[in-house]
């Protein structure tokens, strides 16, 4: 009986025709091998090999598209299925690199982690779309909507963000402030909110409207800062 | 300028008064009053902007939420995760989320239709006369010329033709005719790309036949789809 090594020497064409024979056995139900689809995967992923990963993406877009169906959040998105399912597998390329491959011995480990990443797809979407509707532009100036926002493009507006909670932290001098600025614009919550979360830091409404009162008119006195805001004005 | 009512409100009553947390007094006065109004207004966009840079800034990436979900992260990396995740509502939510998610895709689950297609590849099959003995996968041949020999595949149970013939109705341009036995009709399309992008999909009809005209020279994928199986070719080169 093959063990996985051997696989490694099995031509490809036989290995995915081997895997989507196993796969159509499992959802009959029936006992299955999953060392074929591992050994697909394997060379995907860890080979980088384009070839396995064009039969890899043959054999498991149904799967994935059905994953997209299911999650919770789909329906309401208004998106195409395959628009998440191309972002799950974009996601599952870049999260999993050779050296990463080790992490998952076997079968139900990789789809459980490519489950994952559909999520992930799922919900990037759904926070960009919330950014649109809590923020009156979208991160870096423009009008935008949440598909036409691209992996760089979210890389780098994550980064910025990241940037500018730093530049904000290092002007504020106190936990109270720190609380106040974080709930207020960091989580988008209201001063009820504020309160209830850090009760044990605020005695009442008028506290946290004081404290948010007297950084807000520190920010706005500060030139660097309001540069960093409105670098066009 | 100051404003011509009074009582003016304080910055924190403007601030509450945004936050739709304001006295009738307060609403009242801002209503009337356009100075405290314009007030307002630049109190509110000042806010805005802090918003729109630092919404969500120190929350990590749904794929970390997803690594520290899985037990991936390393230890350090995990309790600043579970920190955050304990302060920060959204994020215990979509944590929540991915939970409630992977638990009911478990393997015990019941697939849904989407999940149970049959994915096949057709391999070259050199003459019918080969059909049930072990198969030997062959790279793509050219299908040239006025008429070429059909090219027979075999995927599964299924049994297919392509042959290329001269577009009458398209000078210089291909038709590619296909013939599927062996795979239900009822919804069999045939789908055809070249590097990714759809040139055209066209039904099987009912006695299996296929026909996609008007295609120039080049190298193209087909994929045969139904509600219960795909089937994969290797590359076309028409010639």
């Amino acid at each position: 009986m093959e063990n996985q090594r051997d696989l490694g020497r099995w031509d490809l064409a036989e290995v995915a025709r081997r895997c989507a024979q196993e796969t159509t056995r499992f959802f009959q139900g029936q006992d299955q091998d999953g060392r074929f689809c591992y050994e697909l995967f394997r060379r995907a992923l860890l080979e980088r090999d384009d070839c396995a990963w064009e039969l890899l993406y043959a054999q498991y877009r149904p799967l994935i598209a059905g994953w997209v169906k299911r999650h919770p959040s789909f329906p309401s998105s208004g998106e195409d299925n395959e628009y998440f399912v191309n972002r799950a597998l974009e996601k599952f390329w870049t999260a999993l690199p050779p050296k990463r491959f080790s992490r998952f011995p076997n079968l139900p480990a990789l789809l459980r982690y490519l489950q994952m990443c559909v999520h992930s797809a799922i919900i990037d979407y759904v926070r960009r779309a919330e950014r649109l509707a809590v923020c009156a532009l979208d991160d870096i100036g423009r009008v935008g909507n949440p598909t036409n926002v691209t992996l760089e493009d979210e890389v780098l507006t994550s980064s910025y963000r990241e940037e500018f909670w730093r530049e904000i932290d290092q002007r504020l001098h106190s936990e109270k402030e720190r609380h106040v600025v974080y709930g207020s614009f960091v989580l988008a919550l209201k001063p009820r909110e504020i309160l209830a979360r850090f009760s044990d830091i605020f005695r009442d409404i008028q506290e946290v409207y004081r404290t948010k009162e007297n950084v807000l008119a520190r920010l706005g006195r500060d030139h660097e800062l309001q540069k960093l805001l409105e670098p066009d004005a | 300028m100051t404003s011509e009512l009074s009582p003016e409100p304080t910055n924190q009553e403007l601030l509450a008064y945004l936050d739709g947390e304001a006295t009738p007094q307060v609403v009242e006065h801002i209503n009337q009053c356009p100075y405290c109004r314009e007030r307002a207004e630049q109190l509110a966009r000042f806010q805005d902007l802090l918003t729109t840079r630092l919404y969500r800034a120190a929350c990590p990436t749904t794929v970390e939420l997803g690594d520290y979900c899985l037990g991936l992260l390393p230890e350090e990396r995990a309790s600043e995760t579970a920190r955050h995740v304990a302060e920060c509502p959204h994020c215990a939510r979509e944590l929540a989320q991915l939970r409630e998610y992977l638990a009911t895709l478990a393997p015990h689950s019941e697939p849904t239709p989407l999940e149970q297609v049959k994915v096949l590849f057709a391999e070259l099959v050199h003459g019918l006369r080969n059909a049930g003995r072990a198969l030997q996968p062959a790279p793509a041949y050219a299908l040239r010329g006025e008429a070429s020999e059909p090219l027979l595949y075999q995927a599964g149970d299924a049994q297919i033709s392509i042959e290329v013939q001269a577009d009458t109705a398209h000078p210089g341009r291909r038709l590619l005719l296909g013939f599927v036995i062996g795979l239900p009709a009822a919804g069999l399309q045939a789908c055809l790309t070249q590097q990714d992008q759809p040139i055209a999909t066209v039904p099987v009809d009912e006695l299996g036949n296929l026909t996609i005209s008007n295609l120039a020279p080049g190298t193209y994928q087909l994929v045969l789809r139904s509600p219960t199986a795909e089937v994969h070719f290797p590359d076309l080169e028409i010639g």
